[in-house]
């Protein structure tokens, strides 16, 4: 998978109908609004067609030329659509279901208290999302060692002596690796916003 | 002073540098740029860092997920030393890596899984090491045997027994149904011993089931199923499973996983032994959850026509989406397959089919009272439909039915009970001199605490059927042992009043029932009202009612004795006990308005009897109770007295027939039934009396007592029509017969005419009824058919 910048993204679903762009759009931030969904209760398969319609909405209105960049982050906009859509979706659950999945969901409707905590734990989400994508693609820039090197000094926590001796390395190449990835990782998601 | 190595600055930037290392390096970064920009590159480094690790489950999964971290045969050999010698890595998976090995010591092949280190803290780590230490334990030839678990340089890892086998839908293949469930059911029981200690597997599917040559199933990957979905998992965060196999819960409220879970998974396993399908097989995973979570599977019958109707409502019950309504664990579910297996009924039915048939059964009511109200259903059928319907919704409890079925194997168990307690009977009135007085009741106590204790475990293993048949017998035999013990060893024996009369006092020599005084038998009663009553509670089996109704009635019997009232004329014993009757029939009565049919009808029964029985015995009696009325109306003889006890009898039933038609349910409607026969016989009982005690009484009222049986007979033939009074119809022929044959034989001995007489009204009186009607019906035509023709 290409590693796509958010303008980068946006700019080819500007111009391109074809479907590899839309998933690859999707891939990034659906599991976002997926995960926020389930925080409003919505059961698993709700929330997945909340985030479709979510991701849907988003599209049209971005091509319709509605979305400026100027005025504000990607994340924020998106977070507007998405939570319509699942309050949306909530209101148009029937009361049997909606009343099911308010006992089975995280209970964390209750939790919220405001509108800044709901921002809040979008924020969360989003965060993670473009973590997570940069970690991908750090994974597929490094060679494969460089990379475990990072991964189980810097975030499985194994003592550098064990990490050193299981890859074969020096400790001080470990410590670069770690440097390298991290230093990457910043650049990476800089460029995500 | 050349740049020191990236691990100084990595030190200094996390604060780890301290004393003279840290100022000398403090000196350099004040010449060095590099590793000033170094430093605040690191720090920046350390932010992320720390993010990223406050997201290290997700980011774990961007890393690749499912990496091996121990990649080879000779990563883990490095691992393991000298112990195992490792052959060959076998599989990977989300929970961790398993190895093929040889045990160098006791020289057995082993399975070795190395668990993936995971996040949810030192809580989770050592419920997952508690797990393991539990199944460790656990020895049972169905699960796939734990014989180690260690840590070495950081790394768990469990030893295992080597399975050789296949995947059980694998293996299977070309099977028999009956072989097939031979094999679940070991299955089964695994996870019901398991299930037993409170270990839930989480994740049952065929690949984790491996079936050995021997068709002997092995249930694999307990307790470590944990793993896969740690505490943390379970409060929050996304699923974890194996989808086809996911109950309900699993996916959308984790917080009620427990056996029931298990269950779901078997029932899925249980579904593809039937049918070779899924129930589920939606390929798109949101699809299969929306799938499981609210859809119904097509039945199995549908898809494999041989499939037996009971298995099919075995394996849906299992596969409910309510945990409630499923099987409540592996071996509840064993005891179904088992039932079916021994050819017996099998009760489960899936509540999407009880629903349906509920709600069509609440319409079909609501139609039939409208339909009886419309005159197109007697009360009677009415009744009759709504009570089967009843019995369709709630049939009462499996256990409780199997326990009063007459099978071979409950009548022996009930047969036992009875010679048990006849032998108890025996010790209780023979004279037993040639034993030691201490070992009298000695048979007697151990029979009763052996039941006792035996009914005790049964009903706590839940094998209800088997515990009925031995509650019952220690709640008969307790009471005689009780009285047995206190009789033998004279305990509290003071006030003595032998057994009805007044007989010497015997000693040592005497039969216990000789021997045993009042108090001890209120002692013996109170003891088996009291049992009778618990076992009722606990049980909730009719039977219990019965025994608690004679056990009160024992008691009530042994209260009127010691009171000094139980006297021998017949006449007023029956008069005492009416008053309880009266009283159990209201209890009765109560307990029918408010739905305890199970309480009501024993209680409606046995009161019924306690007033008709009395009233009876005092209508028959010398001392009637209108002998008061021998001093006012003196003129009345005896036979007339019992005319008119009989009478008022007769009304009493039919007053409280209609009381029982007026509280209107379906059991008052039969009771009211049984008092119109009794009430009508009663009365045609007392005109028979009267009738051949007519000779005593004087002339002027012969005549009219004479014919007062055949015209009352015929007045309750014709009178029946009225209100369709079936009880009195057939009271009044049978009237009719017995005045006919009277007649014959006092006065008309002689006469042939008599019979031919008799034979020719018949005749007449027959076609009489045949022709009248039609003439009737002719006669309201005709002017009718005169005008017509006359205009």
């Amino acid at each position: 998978m290409q590693w796509l910048t958010t303008t980068q993204a946006l700019e080819s679903l500007r111009s391109s109908e074809d479907a590899p762009v839309w998933e690859q759009f999707c891939g990034h931030f659906r599991p976002v609004v997926v995960s926020f969904a389930r925080q409003f209760g919505l059961s698993a398969a709700d929330a997945e067609d909340a985030a479709q319609e979510a991701m849907t909405e988003f599209v049209k209105a971005f091509r319709g030329g509605k979305y400026d960049r100027e005025k504000g982050r990607l994340s924020n906009w998106l977070f507007g659509v998405a939570t319509r859509v699942i309050m949306n979706f909530r209101g148009h659950r029937p009361p049997e279901r909606l009343v099911a999945d308010k006992t089975s969901g995280t209970s964390f409707w209750e939790l919220i208290e405001d509108d800044r905590g709901i921002e809040q734990s979008w924020d969360i989400e989003w965060r993670r999302m473009v973590l997570k994508q940069c970690v991908e693609q750090a994974r597929r820039e490094f060679d494969r060692k460089v990379f475990e090197a990072f991964e189980l000094y810097a975030l499985s926590g194994l003592p550098v002596e064990q990490v050193a001796e299981r890859l074969a390395m020096s400790r001080n190449a470990v410590y670069i690796a770690k440097s390298r990835v991290l230093s990457r990782l910043r650049e990476l998601s800089s460029g995500f916003e | 002073m050349g740049c020191p190595e990236y691990e100084t600055i990595e030190r200094y930037a996390c604060g780890g540098l301290k004393g003279r290392d840290a100022a000398d390096f403090e000196d350099h970064l004040k010449e060095c740029r590099d590793c000033a920009a170094r430093v605040l590159q690191a720090r920046e480094n350390e932010k992320l860092l720390a993010e990223l690790r406050t997201h290290h489950a997700e980011i774990e999964g961007a890393c690749g997920g499912k990496r091996s971290f121990i990649e080879t045969p000779d990563h883990a050999q490095r691992l393991l030393g000298q112990r195992y010698r490792v052959i060959r890595k076998v599989g990977e998976g989300s929970a961790g890596e398993v190895f093929q090995a040889i045990d160098a010591v006791l020289e057995r092949l082993v399975a070795i899984k190395f668990l993936r280190p995971k996040e949810g803290g030192d809580e989770s780590a050592r419920q997952i090491w508690h797990e393991a230490r539990m199944m460790s334990r656990m020895n049972h030839p169905n699960i796939a045997q734990i014989y180690e678990i260690g840590e070495l340089e950081g790394q768990r890892f469990i030893v295992m027994e080597w399975v050789d086998g296949l995947p059980v839908t694998d293996a299977w293949k070309g099977l028999q149904v009956q072989q097939r469930l031979r094999i679940f059911l070991g299955i089964l029981e695994a996870v019901g011993a398991a299930h037993r200690r409170g270990i839930i597997h989480r994740d049952i599917k065929p690949s984790n089931i491996l079936v050995t040559a021997e068709l002997k199933a092995k249930v694999l990957d307990f307790g470590i199923a944990l793993e896969q979905s740690s505490l943390a998992d379970i409060e929050k965060g996304p699923y974890r499973g194996t989808p086809a196999y996911s109950a309900p819960e699993q996916i959308t409220e984790p917080a009620k996983i427990g056996p029931a879970t298990d269950v779901f998974a078997l029932g899925v396993l249980l579904y593809e032994l039937l049918t070779d399908t899924l129930p589920f097989s939606q390929s798109d995973v949101r699809e299969l959850f929306r799938a499981i979570r609210s859809e119904h599977p097509e039945l199995p019958a549908a898809i494999a026509a041989k499939t037996p109707i009971p298995l099919q409502n075995i394996c849906l019950k299992a596969l409910e989406k309510e945990p409630q309504n499923r099987y409540a664990d592996a071996l509840s579910l064993s005891d179904d397959i088992n039932r079916y297996l021994r050819g017996e009924k099998v009760w489960s039915r899936p509540s999407f089919l009880a629903d349906k048939i509920q709600q069509e059964v609440f319409y079909h009511g609501q139609k039939l009272k409208a339909w009886h109200k419309d005159g197109l259903l007697t009360e009677k059928e009415l009744d009759r439909l709504e009570g089967t319907y009843r019995r369709m919704i709630s049939p009462p409890d499996p256990s409780i039915i199997e326990a009063r079925k007459l099978s071979l194997s409950q009548v022996c168990l009930y047969f036992g009970g009875w010679v048990v307690v006849l032998g108890s009977f025996v010790l209780f009135y023979k004279t037993w001199n040639r034993v030691p007085l201490y070992a009298r009741p000695m048979p007697a106590i151990i029979a009763a605490g052996l039941m006792t204790a035996i009914g005790i475990v049964m009903w706590r293993r839940r094998e209800s059927r088997l515990a009925m048949g031995f509650l019952a017998t220690a709640n008969l035999l307790i009471p005689i042992t009780i009285l047995l013990t206190l009789a033998q060893w004279e305990v509290l024996s003071a006030a003595r009043y032998p057994w009805g009369k007044e007989i010497a006092y015997q000693g040592l020599h005497g039969a216990s029932y000789l021997m045993t005084g009042n108090i001890q038998l209120f002692i013996s009663t109170a003891c088996w009202l009291l049992l009778s009553l618990a076992l009722l509670r606990v049980t909730r089996s009719s039977i219990f009612v019965v025994f608690s109704i004679v056990a009160f009635l024992s008691l009530l019997t042994t209260c009127y004795k010691i009171a000094g009232l139980q006297d021998w004329k017949l006449d007023v014993i029956a008069g005492r006990y009416l008053y309880p009757g009266v009283a159990l029939f209201i209890m009765g009565a109560i307990a029918d308005r408010r739905g305890l049919l199970k309480y009501a009808w024993p209680l409606c029964a046995v009161g019924l009897a306690l007033i008709v029985v009395p009233l009876s015995v005092i209508a028959v009696s010398e001392n009637t109770l209108f002998g008061w009325l021998h001093g006012t109306v003196g003129f009345l003889s005896q036979v007339e007295h019992r005319l008119l006890s009989f009478t008022c009898n007769g009304i009493i039933y039919l007053v409280l027939a209609g009381l029982c038609r007026l509280l209107g349910t379906p059991l008052q409607r039969i009771l009211a039934q049984v008092l119109n026969w009794l009430g009508s016989l009663h009365v045609l009982v007392a005109l028979r009396m009267l009738d051949s005690k007519a000779y005593e009484l004087p002339n002027s009222r012969l005549l009219i007592y004479r014919f007062m049986l055949p015209v009352a007979s015929v007045g309750f033939v014709f009178g029946s029509v009225a209100r369709q009074m079936k009880s009195f119809f057939f009271s009044g022929l049978a009237g009719v017969a017995v005045a006919v044959h009277r007649f014959t034989v006092e006065h008309l001995d002689k006469f042939f005419a008599w019979p031919v007489s008799l034979i020719s009204a018949g005749i007449i009186w027959m076609l009489v009824s045949w022709l009248v009607p039609r003439w009737q019906a002719n006669r309201r035509l005709r002017p009718k058919g005169q005008r017509a023709s006359g205009a």
